[in-house]
């Protein structure tokens, strides 16, 4: 968060060199594509475009955004939603979706979530964000990102089981 | 040690993007980027011809459901959309069956953010009620639109559907669409839009609703009063005020009233909402001091899945300081038969409530209809079958005429609790015995299990059926109430109460039935009422009342009961 910390305390006139996305892209770049990877489902060829669409606009954009990282998350949304939403057309629903063997098992129950309760449970369990913070990334309330990470939990526990020698 | 499911999600933490991404930034945008918003002029040009689209709707929706009707049958509660244009970032509050959902606007999330779907579904015919505004943004100058969701991703936000002016209802367009507000932005010719997905569904049809939670909503209103804790669950809302905590530096009142909520289903969600910085919640299994506790989690849970009294205590924290909230909940499962082991021990079945009786030195084998006064209940068949207590030890079985158990399941649960599920057909003795320190005490309910698809209405009545008709006439005089037993009927007038505003008398002499009736005879009454309640009294050889009670019960209307003496007096 200390990259987002400094780019909020920057005079919002000019434009941010682009080694200040680039510090940004290390440190969160990850983050924002394993955050897409698991909210499409395992769709890594969406969530490396839209990980790589918000980057590229976000340096586009410049210093005109207040909150780089939280516009970033945002765009990322949106496209990998619309990606997703452009291949429902597609004969074939799963194609794309490419997973390491090791992630097989968490791909596919993710895939029997909501996206909504895939960006939750990921921008909570996985990326250790607060609830708030949550709900500011994902542009809902906070109650909302309680009634999705609680119904998420609940349909992994069966899903994925909760004891680990199951 | 973390869950087997959170091991695995935390595999996802391995996970790297691709050496090529960095390529593809460097490419830059590939997106159209924002799309522009409609000028003024534009903007009321494509209100004007959607708004010609929706009143061709209408009209034809009218012609297929004849003149006059609404299309659909919603229920009539509003979804309320209430903009906030006040803030720095404006939002638009979407609310609708106690659900709550706030949405930012699309101009200032720029790019259109991820739109949230309403968590619960909306019936066809529901009004769309648009409140709020500000001295810059004009609320009636809002249009509306719904829309599908596939033509949400490539839209310009010219096809205005809806119109914000009283009439408005969600569409007869049932599935999965889009709802958006649009306004007209202050400064240029731009607008802010909200934007949710809705499921849309024809009531009847089955609708594809999530559960219904049980939603606390606390806000501290502006003119610095205590904030209260706002209940609701369906459309059932109770205001629970505070009992604790401080405000403005000043303690809240205590309040010793034990403040409820109505009952619930099993298991039922609870979320805590509102401008609160902090709730924390607890849940008391019963309530008694002594009773468990357990913290509710980000103020959200599941409620316990096992029927009973609860307690929640509820803090929240603003600025202002903090306010404390308890109510009693109710959890019960409607279709089955709970056994409450308290103060009292009584069962419950639908309009059913039966006190249990105590039986002599809490021995089970003491159990003789002969000496011990039995009361019955009856549940259908296929019924589950609860015992809650408050004991230390808690048993519970069936038993036979011919002594055989079958015993409830035990469950693991911070209060005595056990169930049995999936009742057979038959006659039994519920039997109920725990320890409470060194005493052990039992109790007995006599359970008739009647199969499924038996009812009283429209049945001739056997042989030992004392069957009582209460009904009052159509041309509005006093009822009468006829006896009918093994083919003899007898007509009697009422005997007190008051009819049309006025107190009725009553005969001081005691009206008797013509036949004796056999013990184990059942009395059963058929009733028009609202209510009635029915009582067998026992009298004595001079025929005076011995203020015992044999049964008494109350019954819903239309829905025949039954009392039932089992031994000779």
């Amino acid at each position: 968060m200390a990259t987002v910390e400094r780019a909020q305390t920057e005079p919002e006139v000019g434009r941010p060199a682009t080694a200040d996305f680039d510090a940004l892209f290390r440190e969160e770049g990850p983050r924002v594509y394993r955050t897409m990877y698991a909210f499409t489902g395992g769709r890594a060829d969406v969530a490396e475009e839209a990980t790589a669409e918000a980057f590229a606009r976000a340096i586009a954009q410049g210093a005109a955004l207040r909150d780089p990282l939280a516009w970033i998350y945002r765009v990322a949304f949106r496209v990998a939603t619309d990606e997703v939403r452009r291949d429902r057309r597609r004969a074939d629903p799963v194609e794309g979706i490419t997973a390491p063997p090791e992630l097989l098992g968490v791909v596919d129950a993710l895939r029997r979530l909501s996206p909504n309760q895939r960006a939750a449970v990921v921008l909570h369990r996985v990326l250790g964000l607060p609830v708030e913070e949550v709900a500011t990334r994902m542009g809902v309330a906070a109650p909302t990102v309680r009634v999705h990470l609680h119904r998420a939990r609940a349909r992994l526990r069966d899903l994925l089981g909760t004891e680990e020698d199951d | 040690m973390p869950e087997r499911w959170e091991t695995e999600l935390g595999k996802l933490a391995t996970l790297e993007p691709p050496p090529r991404i960095r390529a593809r930034i460097d490419e830059g945008p590939r997106g159209e980027g924002v799309p522009p918003m409609p000028g003024r002029g534009q903007r009321i040009a494509a209100g004007f011809v959607a708004l010609s689209v929706f009143a061709g709707a209408a009209a034809f929706a009218l012609g297929a459901f004849g003149d006059g009707r609404t299309v659909g049958g919603g229920t009539g509660e509003p979804l309320v959309i209430r903009l906030d244009l006040s803030k720095r970032d404006p939002v638009a509050i979407f609310e609708f069956d106690g659900v709550r959902l706030e949405q930012a606007s699309e101009i200032l999330s720029d790019p259109p953010q991820v739109h949230e779907a309403f968590p619960v579904p909306v019936p066809v015919g529901t009004p769309i009620e648009i409140q709020g505004g500000s001295e810059r943004w004009d609320v009636m100058q809002a249009v509306g639109e719904v829309m599908s969701v596939e033509d949400l991703a490539t839209r310009f936000p010219e096809t205005m559907l809806l119109d914000p002016l009283p009439g408005s209802l969600i569409p007869d367009i049932e599935g999965t669409s889009a709802l958006s507000v649009s306004v007209p932005e202050a400064a240029g010719d731009g607008s802010l839009n909200f934007t949710i997905i809705v499921d849309i569904y024809r009531p009847g049809n089955g609708a594809v609703a999530e559960v219904p939670f049980l939603s606390g909503t606390m806000t501290a209103p502006d003119d610095g009063s205590v904030p209260q804790l706002q209940l609701r669950y369906g459309d059932v809302v109770r205001s629970i005020h505070p009992q604790g905590g401080n405000w403005l530096g000043g303690p809240v009142g205590w309040d010793l009233v034990l403040q409820s909520f109505p009952a619930v289903p099993l298991g039922t969600q609870v979320a805590f909402d509102g401008d609160v910085h902090e709730v924390t919640a607890t849940l008391r299994y019963g309530t008694t001091p002594e009773s468990p506790t357990e913290r509710l989690k980000d103020g959200f849970a599941d409620l316990p899945d096992v029927p009973g009294e609860y307690l929640i205590h509820v803090t929240g924290e603003w600025p202002q300081g903090t306010a404390e909230f308890t109510f009693l909940v109710s959890l019960r499962d409607p279709d089955a038969l709970t056994v409450s082991w308290g103060d009292y021990v009584h069962a419950v079945f639908g309009d059913q409530d039966v006190e249990l009786t105590e039986i002599p030195g809490g021995d089970p084998l003491a159990v003789d209809p002969e000496t011990l006064i039995v009361r019955t209940i009856e549940v259908p068949e296929r019924s589950d079958m609860w015992a809650i207590s408050d004991t230390d030890t808690l048993a519970a079985w069936l038993q036979d005429d011919g002594g055989s158990k079958a015993p409830f399941e035990n469950l693991d649960f911070p209060r005595r609790a056990a169930v049995f599920r999936d009742a057979p057909a038959g006659e039994f003795f519920l039997i109920l015995q725990g320890a409470q320190g060194r005493d052990v005490l039992a109790y007995v309910l006599r359970l008739r299990i009647v199969p499924s698809a038996t009812s009283t209405e429209g049945v001739p009545a056997p042989a030992d059926e004392l069957v009582a008709t209460l009904e009052a006439p159509v041309d509005g005089s006093l009822p009468t109430i006829t006896l009918a037993y093994r083919g003899e009927e007898q007509v009697f007038t009422t005997c007190g109460g008051r009819w049309n505003g006025e107190l009725l008398g009553c005969l001081a002499v005691l009206l008797s039935f013509g036949s004796s009736l056999e013990p184990g005879s059942t009395l059963v009454v058929r009733s028009d009422t609202d209510a009635v309640e029915a009582g067998l009294t026992v009298l004595d050889q001079d025929l005076r009342s011995t203020d015992e009670t044999i049964a008494q019960r109350h019954m819903a209307r239309r829905h025949g009961g039954a009392l039932r003496r089992d031994h000779r007096r």
